[in-house]
């Protein structure tokens, strides 16, 4: 791995996990679980702008860093969650790009994200009584992709195409 | 050195089978003038054991012996019977001490000891048998069953002879005050740990039931001084003549009763109303007391016990059970073991070989299938923090009036007995993320193509905030959304019982019920439990205990506008997820969750393991 892989890398996980633990201080919503998920759009970026292998380092390093300091108990289902809304992600981004916009892109990983997250949890506590929560999560999962997909867009319309280049090695292409 | 007298009595207490007695040393056939039977038994068996003793005796220089029995066939007026079984209970008792006390020289065992090496010994019939049964029970237990301790025992200051002052060894050391005994010098354990081989003792058989004991292992010596490899039966022989007994009984059709031989191993046959013994067993700090009891009829019941014959030297206990493997007193864990389905022999090795061993290798021993083919129940009490935890192969109502310093620390999954306190992994869980984690790196590298990074960044220059193609997603989702609103609807039924769960180990913790505004609240490890009644509210606090800090959670029980109703209102978890996200429970299909404190509050018991 070449050292500026590497740097841009831990950056990039450096500030999703950042924006993690920020959020984290937050009260919670009126829903069980329900967070705003800003980091996932560093994990979009990274698909976005680099490759899925990338985003795929930065979700597990947020994800596993950022539930061991907050949260321990809950790494278990975060970590299958992210696993779903990155691979959501992935697939829509390499098949689709063209056709999608990037909000929808955002608010279909984080409904994957949310669903995913509440089926591991009623499986590994067997509480099947928390299935009823679906529709609510589901919600919140959409309001969260909005954000997302606006923050992302954002970032990327306003960066110039060539200090996006140099961000990932190619110097000096005239716009 | 009265401390050590005491210590002398209180051996012979391991079982609080309580019968008041004189200390005598020889048998004393003593019937009184009517035999009153049902003198001193308190409401239908079920309680301590307090009868009218039919013999009593010392037997082994130390160890009490209890006889019991109740037949019709032992009438006054027929005393021969009784005076015939009593004296055969006499001679088994005495032969096996001739023949394996290890102090008294011309017994078997200690003729053995004297030997050197490649020498041979005849033995009795009787220390055949006992030899034989040692000899499997050595295989069976991998060595923590031990005869060849001996010499160890002795130097770590616990046979018989300290007690008596006979003789002296070099590696002797003084008692101190406060009872404790000088460590010995590391030379002695690791050399007397080379005389532990007990399979390479050989034995054969006359055809009358005698044998010869040849010993092949080798002397050691320690500063020009010789020690030889030394026997003692002293766990066995007490069990061994418990099966003598239990057979001449038995073929005399008596069937009321019980021995007991120094209280470690005990024969049980039925009270006189022909219904279970209600036994105690006893409580390591409160001697007096039990830290459970349970229900026995027509079994032997072997103990071996920790707490009886030890010291503590800079607040490190050294008990008289020796471990094998490291030549030192056990330091497990294990307190106490009873164990009960087998031969009483067999029985008190089984205590003896748990007892120096460590949680771990209990349960592997537990569950191993020697212990399992034969059916064997057992229980042994472990050290805890504060308090003690059994670890049992019987289901938790096999004991009663359990202690309170005593908590359940094992259950039976999947036939197999396990320890709670072991952080169970979600194993499945596990494998099933790092599966995913590689797949999704072989997706990364094998599927996808190689992307062209310049048009990869013009490409998300281009990216839009609405395309046209979104709709359909959304639509979609929108689907999802109304699918997931009309799933099975939330039950309208009210609830009427709560269940509070410890979602890592499954168990209920505590139950409530609406109806009968009763807390019912369950041993579980780790959790404790206070709760109020006032103002028509039931205010719960749960408490998880971990090593260093108690987290609490505040659930509150009421009923308001016509409903019951749970709410969660206080909680020390991060994040407070379960206080400010969940809603009260009104339905069965209710539950708050507290994620950092595994608990779970459910309305219906379907949900728990």
């Amino acid at each position: 791995m070449k050292t500026k892989r590497i740097v841009l890398l831990a950056v990039f996980c450096a500030m999703a996990l950042t924006t993690f633990m920020i959020e984290n201080l937050f009260p919670p919503l009126f829903v069980p679980g329900a967070k705003m998920g800003l980091a996932n759009v560093f994990v979009l970026l990274a698909i976005l702008l680099l490759s899925p292998t990338d985003a795929l380092i930065v979700v597990i390093v947020k994800t596993t860093l950022g539930c061991l300091f907050t949260n321990p108990s809950a790494i278990v289902y975060s970590l299958v969650a992210g696993l779903c809304s990155w691979l959501v992600m992935v697939l829509l981004v390499e098949f689709l790009q063209q056709k999608l916009s990037v909000i929808a892109i955002s608010i279909c990983s984080a409904v994957c994200h949310n669903i995913a997250q509440l089926l591991v949890f009623c499986a590994i506590s067997q509480t099947p009584q928390m299935i009823f929560y679906l529709p609510h999560l589901t919600i919140c999962g959409v309001v969260a992709g909005i954000i997302v997909g606006i923050a992302v867009f954002a970032v990327v319309k306003v960066l110039s195409k060539n200090m996006l280049l140099r961000m990932i090695n190619y110097e000096n292409f005239s716009n | 050195m009265r401390k050590f007298l005491i210590i002398l009595i209180l051996l012979t207490l391991c079982f609080s089978v309580s019968v008041t007695f004189a200390q005598e040393t020889e048998l004393v056939l003593d019937f009184g003038s009517e035999r009153n039977v049902s003198q001193g038994i308190i409401s239908n068996g079920c309680a301590r054991l307090s009868t009218e003793t039919v013999a009593n005796g010392g037997y082994f220089g130390n160890v009490m012996v209890d006889v019991v029995l109740y037949s019709d066939s032992f009438s006054v007026s027929n005393s021969e019977f009784a005076r015939e079984v009593l004296t055969f209970i006499h001679n088994t008792l005495t032969t096996c001490d001739e023949k394996c006390n290890v102090e008294s020289e011309n017994s078997d065992v200690a003729r053995f000891n004297a030997l050197s090496a490649n020498k041979s010994v005849n033995v009795s019939s009787f220390v055949v048998e006992v030899f034989k049964i040692a000899k499997q029970m050595y295989q069976a237990t991998d060595g923590f069953y031990n005869p060849c301790v001996y010499p160890l025992v002795d130097l770590w200051g616990f046979s018989a002879r300290t007690y008596h002052e006979n003789g002296d060894k070099t590696y002797d050391r003084e008692w101190q005050d406060g009872g404790a005994y000088p460590l010995p010098n590391n030379v002695y354990v690791s050399e007397f740990s080379k005389l532990l081989d007990f399979e390479s003792i050989e034995l054969t058989i006359n055809p009358n039931g005698d044998g010869v004991l040849t010993k092949r292992c080798d002397s050691v010596t320690v500063n020009g001084e010789e020690f030889e490899q030394q026997l003692d039966f002293g766990g066995i022989a007490k069990g061994y003549c418990a099966d003598l007994i239990c057979n001449y009984l038995l073929q005399n059709s008596i069937s009321n009763g019980y021995v007991s031989i120094g209280s470690s191993s005990i024969y049980v046959l039925q009270n006189e109303q022909d219904e279970d013994y209600r036994v105690g067993l006893q409580h390591p700090k409160n001697l007096l007391g039990d830290y459970a009891q349970i229900n026995l009829k027509n079994e032997f019941l072997s103990t071996s016990g920790q707490y009886l014959r030890c010291y503590s030297i800079d607040g490190v206990s050294y008990s008289h059970i020796i471990n094998p493997q490291t030549g030192a007193p056990a330091t497990g864990g294990i307190i106490s073991c009873s164990v009960w389905g087998v031969s009483s022999a067999v029985g008190d090795c089984l205590t003896t070989a748990i007892c120096s061993m460590n949680k771990e290798q209990v349960i592997n021993f537990v569950n191993s299938d020697y212990f399992v083919e034969n059916e064997i129940s057992f229980v042994a009490l472990a050290e805890k923090q504060n308090g003690y935890e059994l670890i049992t192969n019987q289901a938790n109502d096999t004991f009663f009036n359990v202690s309170n310093d005593v908590v359940f620390g094992s259950k039976i999954s999947n036939g197999e007995v396990v320890l709670l306190s072991t952080i169970q992994i979600d194993w499945i869980a596990l494998t099933c993320i790092i599966c995913a984690i590689v797949l999704a790196f072989v997706l990364c590298f094998v599927i996808l193509k190689k992307r062209d990074k310049i048009s990869q960044i013009e490409n998300a220059k281009k990216s839009k905030l609405f395309v046209l193609n979104d709709v359909v997603l959304y639509v979609i989702i929108c689907v999802l959304v109304i699918t997931f609103l009309l799933l099975p609807l939330r039950s309208q039924e009210q609830v009427e019982q709560i269940f509070v769960i410890d979602m890592v180990s499954g168990q209920t913790v505590l139950a409530f019920d609406f109806s009968t505004r009763t807390v019912e609240t369950f041993t579980v490890e780790g959790f404790s439990i206070e709760w109020t009644d006032e103002n028509n509210k039931i205010t719960v606090t749960v408490m998880r205990h971990t090593q260093n800090e108690v987290y609490q959670n505040t659930i509150v029980f009421e009923r308001a506008n016509g409903l019951n109703v749970a709410k969660m209102i206080g909680a020390d978890c991060k994040g407070q997820d379960c206080v400010y996200s969940f809603e009260q429970i009104t339905s069965q299909t209710g539950v708050i969750v507290c994620i950092p404190n595994h608990l779970k509050v459910v309305a219906t018991q379907g949900g728990a393991k």
